[in-house]
């Protein structure tokens, strides 16, 4: 287990030293910092969620996809996929905010990260949201944590606790939204008039594209479930969703 | 709206099952292996205590073909796939089906030189975690039930010939519940 701890670090250590060998990796996502004026671009989208204080593992961080547009040919492999990184873009009372800046399109809660490859991924059922330009897309609350022992926070514990044969590994992450609600806090220095809040499409099963571990996002209620046999289901839409291949 | 219309587009790709299970077979022409508890205690215990690391999987009433249908999607997920370096490319398609490239644009040459070599010390190390981890989430979530094997036969399943690891899988998961307890952790 050590061995492999170390050799993750190295691993990791290696992405991070990587600009001096491969030039710059341009973040595509770019996480608003704190302490400064928000513009709102007109050619850009902005997604924002919350984190709750002392609940789960605060350094796994959501991977997000954008869906690549139509037509588009697959020869061009302009970079799409990227942790949420960085500092807190405000704290309030109950948690953290983040406000990332993105590409206008469709995004999709693709993986889980503690590093800066994709170590989990959302393969077995996930959801996705549009992000309009010059609006800020509301995801709600993002949970996240370890998945081999029983998470504490709620909403994960039934979609964890896998034990020994899984453990081995804290890059085992498992995560949830918690959708916004009316009594939801609103993030400093932001105009609420610009914010719409995501409507959630349920993405069905996918193929893994370079994630050590497999996972699902947990259930959320009215949102994404799970049939006993796997199926996920669309719960707003009732309907079954069918797999990528 | 928009984001309707791509997916549509998308899953207008959906094949109905993986290449390894398409076409019908008859289950009795599988010759399934001796999964029972030996007689002999020590290899008993052996068996029980590993049970966690090596075992197949089995659901109560599930068809044949519906449990090799389920063993090869998840299978599906087995093969070596490079780790994606964030930022990246990646897209819903047909990519771990892909074999392993050298090389990894996004940390150059001599990285992507260095990350293949740890990734494939990681990689052979970590094997059995890998497939165990995987297996797990994506049976467990389609309603199977672990039970302990022999880690020779475990490991006589290794994808070398799909097929015939999908098919006699698949017939241990629709058969008879096994007489084995299930592992406790």
């Amino acid at each position: 287990m050590m061995l492999r701890h170390f050799l993750w670090l190295v691993v990791v250590l290696l992405s991070v030293a990587a600009p001096a060998v491969a030039g710059d990796r341009v973040r595509i996502f770019v996480t608003l910092p704190a302490g400064q004026p928000i513009t709102i671009r007109p050619d850009r989208a902005y997604i924002l969620f919350r984190t709750r204080r002392g609940a789960g593992e605060p350094s796994a961080r959501p991977v997000l996809m954008r869906v690549v547009p139509a037509g588009t040919t697959e020869q061009s492999r302009a970079p799409n996929v990227q942790n949420v990184d960085g500092k807190p873009s405000a704290t309030g009372e109950g948690g953290d905010f983040y406000l990332v800046e993105v590409p206008p399109g469709d995004y999709v809660l693709y993986g889980i990260t503690n590093n800066n490859y994709m170590t989990v991924c959302n393969c077995l059922g996930t959801v996705g949201f549009s992000a309009p330009a010059g609006r800020i897309v509301d995801v709600g609350t993002y949970l996240a944590d370890q998945a081999s022992g029983k998470s504490k926070v709620p909403e994960l514990a039934a979609e964890s606790g896998f034990g020994a044969s899984i453990y081995g590994s804290n890059l085992f992450l498992v995560a949830t939204l918690v959708p916004v609600r009316p009594d939801s806090p609103i993030m400093p220095g932001v105009d609420p008039t610009g914010i719409v809040t995501a409507d959630f499409r349920v993405i069905g099963t996918y193929p893994n594209n370079g994630s050590f571990y497999i996972n699902r996002l947990a259930p959320i209620p009215g949102v994404l479930a799970y049939g006993p046999d796997g199926q996920v289901i669309d719960v707003k839409r009732g309907v079954e969703v069918p797999a990528f291949e | 709206m928009r984001f309707a219309g791509s997916l549509a587009i998308i899953m207008a790709t959906v094949i109905s099952s993986p290449v390894i299970a398409q076409g019908k077979i008859d289950p009795a022409t599988i010759a399934v292996p001796d999964v029972s508890l030996p007689k002999d205690r020590a290899a008993a215990d052996d068996l029980i205590a590993n049970g966690w690391k090596y075992h197949f999987f089995h659901k109560d009433r599930v068809s044949f073909e519906t449990a090799r249908a389920d063993v090869a999607f998840c299978h599906g997920y087995l093969p070596k796939v490079q780790l994606l370096a964030l930022p990246g490319y990646s897209s819903f398609q047909g990519v771990a089906r892909k074999t392993k490239s050298s090389g990894n644009q996004s940390i150059g040459l001599v990285g992507a030189a260095i990350a293949d070599v740890i990734g494939g010390a990681i990689n052979d190390m970590l094997d059995r975690r890998d497939r165990v981890s995987r297996m797990r989430r994506c049976m467990e979530t389609r309603g199977y039930t672990r039970y302990p094997m022999a880690k020779k036969l475990w490991e006589s399943f290794d994808g070398r010939d799909p097929t015939r690891d999908v098919a006699i899988l698949a017939k241990l998961a629709s058969g008879p519940r096994p007489d084995l307890p299930v592992p406790a952790k």
